[in-house]
Order: structure tokens, then sequence, then C-alpha cells
């Protein structure tokens, strides 16, 4: 019985090691804005709003504590309130919540607090809670912030109630669904693949900023622009991949809004929890007017909605009227460049998909599309086809981790592509990007479109031809009308980040 | 006078169409009770007969009547109650106990859906208790030495209940002490009304127990009788193509080869 | 006929009674971790839905009667069909070193599956048959292939043939994978080659459950014949048995389950395999005792990982991931104690 009985303990034990340490790297709900240094100068603990670095805990009353089988040296805890709160001016509350980084709390009553009390340096570099006074179950271990009771856990964003309708509001979804609502939801969630393609259109409303209040993500964060338009974004909880149906129903939302053409499991678990959700497409630019329009319906603003949908026409139709007697269209080529690992890899987007898209109507002939491609998804393609094609323009999509300026030069120093007539002509361009690439189905394709008819029309868009675009106008003034954004947030955020002029 | 147990009338098996004959024209009738040795070299055909005396292979002339009825009547239910298969190695994949594994020699008498009753079990521990291995009931047949397996198997073709017990080369691979062993079990069953009809290439062994022989060389009979008369020297220098000498030892008939 | 001389009443032996019993405790543990589990999962809290919430809260009720209950309902049907599979093939092929997934049957059911998504349609119906005639496909694949094969015994043979189509219907589903539209079809390809119990619904349940039950009564009432198959042609044979026949309809019926249900579930990894060993071990060999106790433990063994899935985390687990951890573990410790059970 030993022998077999060990080695299966044995395994239980790996097993359990390895779900325990991937429990610790998923998220948990904690806002994403807390990645602070670990150093001595740097806050380690906010106490009812108070911030202390190290050596100022040090510089308190410090106790030695001894309870059950745990000793604990550390600052006083009733001596670090009553400095908090005289730095506040204020009076100490009845009761705190001593919250951990994990978001785990424990609540605790003043009066029950002596001198034994202490807030203990741990060997970990953490700050652990140890009182002998009270249970166990409040020495909170890796305190990181103290807060009074009217202050305890606001932080995450509430949205709001549900606003009622006379009539009930039905719309069709992306994938063929009709949602009908009661209500305009209050409380909205975004899961799934590709969350920040919802989050910027949904952040270009009021609305969408005030009742979002929670988003998965895949990669380590939902969008890394949205703080720049709100920084309440950074306490919109993001959940670790692949929740299921009951930890969603767990934040109680009013709407769920997915990326996706079909049905998928999620959508069919929150059938079932009865959770009404709306499925985005975002992939086209049909696509995007009929999405927006429905999140501008879920949000009860259609005429925002509608102004947005104008913009962008708008500028549509400018190019259109501008192309409508052009008949010899440029040969283009759009690839992406990324390097992983060592390994270079040049792709062509897919016939179906934004990029291909936006060569399209700035009036651009795509060369990759003769001779169909294999797949419905990035091809990888090499230089023999790439010479074959000798596209007279060129734009490279170049990797986030990659800078552009390099990736050009580089190409343009390599003897394959400078033989090719687009690099003898100058026209190999970087395709433009701020915090992200405006080739990407997010709501810059409309910039990207602009850009690319300036470079592929000089004569009918560049710089005082008879239909000029000004991009850098253009730019400001979308980053304006659709998130709000003055000047001098522009030139904080988005100016240093902006890239669109390497050629 | 009771019919033979099996009568085998001009028997003749091709394994390819136009090879030669595994079985040329064989005729022998089995009498009923006797202990029948089928003797022969290798390739002889030995097997090949057994195979076609369960029905495993069709002849393609000739015919074969068991207890008096035509083989090709029965069905393969019928025939699998009247005649069992001790094969020369049975390899269990996996740890039945002995009793379960004899056990297995009901199936005749279950149809599909039906799981072993009472007297089913009874039939198996009877068995079990004739080859004399009851205390072995409960071990896993994997675990069994090569004597005890080889009884094990017949135990489980004696639950069949046959009227003829079909064994093929039972003792080859066994020692001295498991095959006297062996060959003390068929001997004993002998004596409730069966057949043993079995196939062996040791002559010594025929001697120990059997009361018939039938004696085969190239598919062909070269003769069948009692013991006395077909155990002699020139039969089976024949059967064997190599001078054999049959001495009397002690009343008992001992095979030799001649240098 | 013979006179039937019966001996002593045979006594049924103290490890037949055992093995029994054994079968029973397991039924009764089965049903205890059913009624736990309705109690585990993530709503209100994390872990543990205390009674309360069951009794106050639509919510919560809506979410145990109409996702959790059909989810353990699917767990514990997986876990039978791939257990009894496993019995079933491990008998029919006397080689206690396979199960669907060795045999080529969970390949063919993802290729199967896979084609239907990308070039059949994807309706679910398509996806069910497609899994079932190409896991069909593959196990029969298989077993031609291993008759060929002319390097060592059967044992190795038919593993060798089952990893050859394994591998092969493999890069069929790569390629199926490749040439997908990554916008709708490569994302449930993924999702279903993962293997997971995600949000089964009644719906699902009630699609495969004509095919599962009487399937899996099938092999259940033929379960001693499963001994008479484990033995070697000429004896079955001998002792009537038409094994062609018998083979056929017990691996029909064992296929047709697997393949209906990976066909919801995606694959799910080594519980065919090893649940049948430690099945024997507890309850004995004998294929009476064995099928019912495997299918149980099965189901067990593929309720715990599943409830482990959809609770330990704030994201799903995918449950092939569970099972395979578990799983080969699990194997692993088995084959250092003592190779697994086989005999020379």
């Amino acid at each position: 019985m030993s022998f077999r009985t060990s080695r299966l303990l044995l395994a239980a034990l790996v097993l359990v090691t390895l779900l325990l340490s991937a429990c610790q790297s998923a998220e948990t709900g904690r806002p994403v804005a807390e990645l602070e240094a670990e150093t001595t100068a740097s806050p380690v603990i906010d106490v009812l709003g108070v911030a202390y670095t190290l050596a100022e805990l040090q510089g308190l009353e410090q106790v030695t504590a001894t309870a059950q089988d745990r000793t604990a040296t550390g600052v006083g805890l009733l001596a670090l309130l009553n400095d908090a709160a005289a730095a506040n001016g204020a009076a100490l509350p009845e009761t705190v919540s001593l919250v951990a980084s994990d978001g785990y709390f424990a609540n605790v009553t003043i009066a029950e607090l002596d001198g034994t009390a202490v807030l203990g340096y741990s060997d970990e570099g953490t700050l652990d809670a140890l009182i002998p006074t009270l249970a166990k179950s409040t020495w909170v271990r890796d305190v990181a912030e103290i807060v009074g009771p009217e202050t305890a856990d606001t932080s995450a964003p509430q949205g709001i109630e549900p606003i009622p309708l006379d009539e009930p509001l039905t719309l069709t979804d992306a994938a063929g669904r009709t949602v009908t609502l009661d209500a305009l939801p209050g409380r909205i969630m975004v899961v799934g693949t590709g969350p920040h393609m919802t989050l910027h259109i949904l952040y270009m409303f009021d609305e969408g900023r005030e009742r979002l209040i929670a988003t998965e993500s895949r990669a380590a964060t939902a969008s890394e622009f949205l703080p720049f338009v709100d920084p309440a974004f950074s306490d919109v909880p993001t959940l670790a991949a692949n929740p299921n149906v009951e930890q969603i129903a767990t934040m109680a939302p009013d709407l769920v809004i997915m990326k996706g053409l079909v049905e998928n499991e999620t959508g069919k678990g929150l059938t079932q929890a009865g959770i009404p959700y709306l499925y985005v497409n975002l992939e086209s630019m049909d696509a995007f007017f009929t999405d927006l329009a429905n999140i501008g319906a879920v949000l009860g603003n259609a005429g925002r909605a509608a102004d947005i949908a104008a913009w962008y026409r708008g500028a549509l139709e400018g190019i259109d009227a501008a192309l409508s007697d052009v008949e010899d269209k440029p040969e283009v080529l759009l690839v992406s460049y990324s390097s992983r690992g060592g390994e270079v890899a040049v792709k062509v987007p897919a016939q179906a998909w934004m990029q291909t898209a936006e060569v399209v109507r700035a009036g651009g002939d795509p060369v990759w599309l003769d001779g169909a491609a294999f797949t419905d998804g990035w091809t990888v393609t090499n230089f023999e086809q790439i010479a074959q094609w000798d596209p007279a323009k060129i734009f490279v999509i170049v990797d986030h981790n990659l800078q552009p300026r390099e990736v050009v030069d580089g190409l343009k120093a390599d003897e394959n592509w400078a033989a090719l007539q687009a690099v003898q002509n100058d026209e190999l361009y970087a395709f433009p990007r701020d915090v992200f690439g405006w080739d990407q189905p997010e709501p810059r394709w409309i910039l990207g479109v602009q850009w690319l008819a300036t470079r592929l029309y000089p004569e009918l868009f560049g710089a005082n031809a008879p239909y000029a675009i000004d991009m850098e106008a253009v730019t400001r003034s979308w980053f304006r009308e659709m998130y709000g954004m003055d000047e001098a947030a522009f030139e904080e955020h988005i100016l240093p980040r902006l890239e669109m002029n390497v050629d | 006078m009771t019919p033979p147990a099996i009568d085998i009338r001009q028997v003749t098996f091709r394994y390819a169409v136009a090879g030669t004959a595994a079985l040329d024209a064989v005729t022998a009738a089995i009498p009923a009770g006797s202990i029948t040795a089928i003797l022969g070299p290798n390739g002889s055909g030995k097997s090949t007969l057994l195979h076609v005396l369960l029905g495993l292979l069709q002849p393609e002339s000739g015919a074969v009547h068991v207890s008096g009825r035509a083989q090709h009547g029965f069905s393969r239910r019928e025939l699998s109650r009247i005649m069992g298969l001790v094969p020369q190695d049975e390899h269990v994949t996996f740890e039945l106990s002995v009793f379960e594994y004899a056990l297995l020699g009901r199936a005749p008498y279950l149809n599909l859906l039906s799981l072993p009753r009472e007297e089913d079990r009874a039939v198996a521990q009877a068995a079990l208790e004739s080859v004399g291995i009851d205390a072995l009931a409960h071990r896993p047949v994997t675990s069994l030495s090569g004597g005890e397996k080889q009884l094990a198997t017949v135990a489980r073709a004696l639950t069949q209940a046959p009227e003829v017990l079909l064994l093929d080369e039972p003792t080859s691979h066994l020692d001295l002490a498991n095959a006297r062993r062996v060959l003390g079990v068929m001997r004993s069953l002998r004596g409730q009304g069966r057949t043993i009809l079995w196939t062996t290439h040791d002559p010594n062994a025929a001697t120990a127990i059997a009361t018939d022989v039938l004696l085969m060389r190239n598919g062909r009979v070269i003769a069948h009788g009692p013991l006395a008369e077909v155990m002699t020297g020139p039969l089976l220098t024949a059967t064997y193509d190599v001078p054999v000498q049959v001495i009397d030892v002690e009343g008992r008939r001992v095979v030799m080869v001649h240098e | 006929m013979t006179e039937i001389r019966t001996g002593t009443l045979p006594q049924v032996s103290d490890q037949e009674r055992q093995g029994r019993r054994r079968v029973a405790i397991l039924a009764v543990v089965l049903l205890a971790l059913v009624g736990v589990s309705l109690f585990l999962g993530r709503y209100p809290g994390p872990y543990w839905t205390p009674l309360s919430a069951l009794r106050d809260d639509a919510l919560a009720q809506r979410l145990v009667l109409n996702l959790r209950l059909p989810r353990i309902l699917g767990a514990v049907m997986v876990g039978m069909v791939l257990a009894a599979s496993g019995v079933s093939f491990q008998m029919i092929f006397r080689n206690p070193l396979v199960d669907s997934g060795f045999l080529g049957v969970s390949a063919g059911a993802s290729f199967g599956a896979s084609l239907a998504i990308v070039a059949l349609g994807g309706a679910p119906l398509t996806i069910q048959i497609s899994a079932a005639v190409f896991g069909t496909l593959g196990l029969v694949s298989s077993y031609l292939l291993g008759t060929r094969i002319r390097y060592g015994d059967w044992v190795l043979r038919l593993v060798l043939a089952g990893i050859a189509v394994s591998a092969l219907y493999s890069s069929g589903t790569s390629l199926l994978k490749y040439a997908a539209d990554p916008l709708r079809q490569l994302p449930e390809i993924t999702f279903w080659m993962l293997g997971g119990l995600w949000s089964l619904t009644w719906a699902d349940i009630l699609q495969i459950a004509p095919v599962v039950v009487p399937c899996l009564l099938v092999i259940l009432l033929l379960r001693w014949r499963l001994n008479l198959l484990s033995l070697r042609d000429e004896t079955a044979y001998s002792l009537g048995v038409s094994a062609g026949r018998e083979r056929l309809v017990l691996l029909l019926a064992a296929v047709l389950a697997t393949a209906a249900v990976v066909s919801k579930t995606g694959l799910i990894g080594w519980v065919g395999l090893i649940v049948p060993h430690i099945a024997r071990r507890w309850v004995g060999s004998d294929a009476q005792r064995a099928l019912p106790g495997a299918m149980l433990l099965g189901a067990l063994f593929t309720l715990f990982c599943d409830d482990i899935a959809r609770t330990a985390l704030t994201g799903e687990l995918p449950l092939g991931i569970l099972t395979s951890m578990l799983g080969a573990a699990i194997f692993m410790a088995l084959m250092i104690r003592d190779g697994a059970g086989m005999r020379r």
C-alpha cells in the first residue's frame, strides 16, 4: 500500500505545485496601475490615503509581537494609524480595512487594537499584520494599503443602474443574432479576443467610459492607449483569460460584448445564465459602421454614433471623389515585418482583412491578391515572390517591438530589396502608427486610409494638391473629436509615439 | 455398437489452391472412449487435422461425422458443446483468476446477453476439481507455472462438458514432472465416457497413456489402430523416416531412436 | 452431452466479493461527488456555493440547473465512455497499452470535426457525424496497418500502427488549421482540440445521449464476452464464439460513443488508458467487474478534473490538459511500480 500510495502522492504533489504556480500568474481583478518598483525610496504602503516609504515606517514606533506560533517585528499598527490620521488632519475612523496586494482584505475595529498590534517586515519584503488581540483572519499578509470604511472597495468602477426603455431595443449583432434589450445596460463587460478594438470604440462615448465595469485580457493589458484618454481606465478590473460564465456572472453585468462572427461557448453559457450579450465584428469598414451603430444604440447615444460615422464617411467620400477619374492604379505591396526569435517573417494580409481594404479604398492595386492566398490569415511570402511582383510602392507594417526607422533602413541597405523599383524610386514606407498601428481593424483605420491616399497619389492628396490632406491636422482632429484629447494631451501622449513619416 | 466418436472419411485439405495437400484422403474412425494419440513428424498435418475437425478449416473433399452426425450439420454452438479444444499455448493477457478462466468454457451454453449463472459456476468448479487444481482457483492465470497453466486450459475445455477433447501438443513444452501430471489427468478424464484425441511429436508420451494411435506422414495416414498393433518399429520408422526401435520395459513400450 | 458432475458448491471467492463491494463503493462515491460538484463553482464566490445562495438567488439557481448540472452529467458521460472504450479496446486487441488515443480514433475524430468546421459547414450534427466516420476510419486503418507490420509482437505492432495513423490524421488536422479562416474557423478548431466542457448545455447533452447511452448499454451487457474475445481466435472459435461479429459490435459501440462525446468535448486524453488499469487492479481483471468499475472510475476521474478546471482559477483550465497531466503522472507511477501489469 505504501509504495503505490507514495507514488500517487508524488504525482498529486507535482500537479498541485504546477497549479499553484499557475495561480500566482492569474490576475484576480487587481487594478492594472499597481506596478511599483520595490525600492526603499518608493512608497510601500498607503494608509488612509497617505503614502509611506519603508524608511518612514521605520521612523515610527517599532513593536515586536508574538502570538500563537508567529513573531513579527515592525511598525506599530496603532502608531501608524495615528500618524496617518494626523497627516490627514482628521480623526481615526472606527474601523479600517487592511487590504492585501491580491485583493484580500480584513476589517479591523480600532478600539480592539492595542500596542501589540504590529505591521511586521517579512523576509520576502512584504508587510504582514500580526494582531495578538484579534483573530488570525485579520493578520493580513502583504498589506498594500489600509483604507477607511468610506473609501474601501470603491476603486473598481460600479457602472450605473440600467435605464428602462419605453420600447425594447432590437439589434442584429455581428453573428446575425437578434438582441433585444428592455433597458439600456448600466454595467458592460468586454471579453474575448481583441478587446481593445471594442474598448476603443466604447471609449469614444462618455456613456461607454461610465458603464464599463470589467474586461478580459489575453495579453497583459487590455489597452495601452486608454489610460491616456481616461485615467480611470486603470481601475477597470482585468479578468484572467477564459473566464467561465460563473466568473462573469459574479460581476453582474447587464451586457457582455464579445468579438466574434459565430456563437461561441461563452455565448451559449451566457444564454443559460440569462445574461444578454452582443457580438461585434470590426474586421471590415462596413462592419465597423454597423458595430459602431450597435454600440451607440446600447449606450443610448445613437446621435454620437452618427456623428462619428459622419466624420469617417466624410473622409472616405473625399477620397472617393478624388479618385473617381483615376484609371491607372499604382501597384501596391503591403507586408508585415516581424522578427521573433531571430527569424524574420514577411507576410501579406488576407483578402478580407482591414489591411487589404485600406489599400483598396485608398486607390491602390494590391498585388498580393493575384494567385489567391492559400490561407485566410497572414501568409508568409518570400523575396522571390516580391521580386516577381516588383510593385510600384511598398508599405511595411513594422512589428511593435521593432523600430520602423531601423527596419526601413535595413531593407533599403539589403541588396535584394535595393534592386526593387519601389526602393529605387524612394517609394518604400513604414506604415504609420502611434500607440497602435494604423493598419489594424481598430478605429485608427481611417487615419491609415487617408495617409495611404497621400502616399499613393501625392499629386491629388499631397501638400498644395487639389484634394490636399494635412495628415498632422487630420490626426489631431481625430483624437480631439473621438476622444476629447486637447492639444496638450495630444502633444504629451500621442505625438512622441507618432511615426508617420518614415520612408 | 457405439458409433465412432469422430469418423473421418477421405478428408483432403489444401492451404493454397494449387499447393500440396496438407491432408490427403485421410480416413480414420476414432473409437468412442479412446485416448487416441496422433503422431507424426512436423508438417505431417496433425494440427491441420484438428482444425478441420473443429470446423476452423473446410476440407475440399471428404466428410467428418461427429457422434454419428455430419459435422456440417451442427451449428457452431452445438459443435462446441461436443468438442473442446486445448490449444498448445493459451496466452492470457489479463489477470483473470483460474476459476474465471475456467468459467469461460461455459460460453457455448450462454447466449450473447447472458452472464454465467450458478450452474455454470458449479460446472467450472467441478472441472477444476477433476483436473486437480481447485486449490489454485483464485490465483491469477498469469502467475501459474507452465504445467499448471496447461491444466487450467484443460479445465476450461472440460467446462464445455464436451464428449470429445482435442488437445494440440499438450506436453510439448513441459518438463518431465509437469508432463507426467498432465498425462495423468488426461488418462483420468477418459473414464467418464469421454474421447480424447491429441497430437504430439513425442512417441513416448503416447505410449504412456494412449489406447489407440494414428500415425501420419505428409498428410497421409500411415497406420491407425490399437497401441499394441501400431506402435511398432517398422511403422514408426516409416512414419519418421529415421531408424526407430520399440522395446518392452517392464510391460511398457519404450520408443528409441537409433543412431 | 456427458453428464455434468457437480462438485462442491463453489464459494464466491473473497476476491470476487471484494471486487463487487468495491464496484459498489465506486458507485456511491460517484453519486457523492456529483452531489458535491453541484455546490462547486465560481458564483457567487470562488469554490463553494452556500445553500442560502441556492435558495434565494435566482441567477444562482439558473446557473446550477442550466450550466453546472448538464456539465456534471457531461463529465460523467465522457468519463464512462472513454473508460468503457478503453477497456473494450484493450481486451479486444489483447493489449493493455492502447486506448482510443493510441488507435487513431481520437486523431481521426479530430480530423473529422476539423474537416466539418472548415469545409462542410460546421453544423453540430455534421461535426458529430464527421467525427464518428473518421474516428471509425482511424480505428480500421490502425488495425489493418497493424496486421501488416512485420516488426515485433502483436502488442507492439498495433501500438506502432496506431501512432502512425494518429500522426497522419494529426497532420491532416494541422493542414486544415492552416487553411482555416482565423476569425471564424480556427478558434473553433483550436478550442475543440483543447478538450473542455465549457458551457455544455442541456441541448448538447440531449444530442449525444441518444448515441452514448445505448452504446454504453451494449458494452455493459456484453461485458462477459470481452473476456472471451481476449482469448486466441482459435480458442474463441472452439467455444462457439463468433469472434468477428462480436468484436465488430463492441468496437462499433465503443467508437460511436467515443466519437459522439469527442465531437462535443474535444480531445480528452489518458482517461481511456489508465482508468482501465487502475480499475482492473482494484476490482479484478474479469470484465464483469472491471468494466463497470472502469466506467465508474472514469466518471469519477473526469468529474474531479472538470471540477478543478472550472473552479480552481478565475479562468477556465482546459480539461484535456488536466486529465493528461494527472493521467500521465499516475501512468508513470504505475509503470515504475510494476510495468503496468504486462506479462510476457
